[in-house]
């Protein structure tokens, strides 16, 4: 059983005068309900252009109401630059140079891929996704073993 | 307004043979409007607003399920799910500008405690 550990951390000196903001959360990553361990991880790094635009981040794994975690980083430098998240035909957000998220994923359709695409200029960046389940696709090759 | 310096840090020693460790950090400037820490009781009914679609700009969010048995369903306010969010969870993302965002608890009602800033 996999015991994946997420924390955050929230801190402003300046948000509010006199009142400095600290908000720290922690929680194990759990599938469906209470249980706790999601054992498939997948991660890995990459680089969108501009030219490439749509592009597929993550397949939906066509199983629904499970829990999944998407963490996604934009590892670009220009301010200025930024890539557009989508979740379906829905624009969840943009991660600017330095931005990035982490949110749970919720598969209610087979449709609910995340994609995403660079605006302003090629932009490096970074995902892990921890999985309750994960069917392999059927191989192009057919039977190995016939 | 104000500067945010957000961390997440994933770990797990367990699983696989090479362990999850890593952290990342990011300063964020912020402008008004902002809500701050907040403690709000989510109901099975649909369309709770938390961030009003009509108001302008990319927003930082964060929530945290206080529940522990329930989960709550975050949604665009065109009911679009995208995420359900399991008792004693978190989560922190950008949402788009014009999108909003709500919450719905699925089975009881949810003490959701969220916070969101404006992208400066």
């Amino acid at each position: 059983m996999a015991t994946t550990t997420a924390s955050l951390a929230i801190n402003s000196p300046d948000l509010q005068p006199g009142n400095r903001l600290t908000i720290n959360a922690s929680s194990l990553l759990m599938k469906t309900g209470l249980t706790e361990g999601l054992d498939i991880y997948d991660a890995g790094t990459g680089e969108l252009t501009v030219l490439m635009s749509h592009k597929k981040l993550h397949d939906s794994l066509g199983t629904t109401d499970t829990s999944n975690w998407m963490y996604l980083a934009n590892h670009g430098t220009d301010d200025t630059h930024y890539i557009e998240v989508g979740l379906r035909d829905t624009i969840i957000g943009r991660l600017y140079a330095g931005d990035w998220m982490f949110t749970p994923w919720n598969m209610s359709a087979d449709t609910a891929e995340w994609s995403i695409e660079a605006e302003g200029g090629t932009q490096k960046y970074e995902y892990a996704f921890f999985k309750s389940t994960y069917v392999l696709a059927d191989s192009a090759q057919g039977t190995i073993n016939p | 307004m104000g500067t945010l310096a957000a961390t997440l840090t994933l770990s797990d020693s367990t699983t696989f043979s090479d362990a999850i460790n890593f952290s990342v950090t990011d300063s964020l400037t912020t402008t008004a409007p902002a809500q701050g820490l907040t403690i709000q009781t989510i109901t099975t009914a649909d369309n709770q607003e938390l961030v009003d679609e009509g108001t302008s700009g990319v927003f930082y969010f964060f929530a945290r399920n206080t529940d522990s048995t329930n989960f709550v369903i975050l949604q665009t306010e065109a009911s679009q799910q995208y995420a359900r969010l399991s008792p004693g969870e978190f989560c922190f993302f950008p949402i788009n500008d014009g999108n909003g965002l709500e919450a719905r608890a699925d089975t009881g009602s949810c003490i959701l405690e969220y916070a969101y800033w404006k992208k400066g």
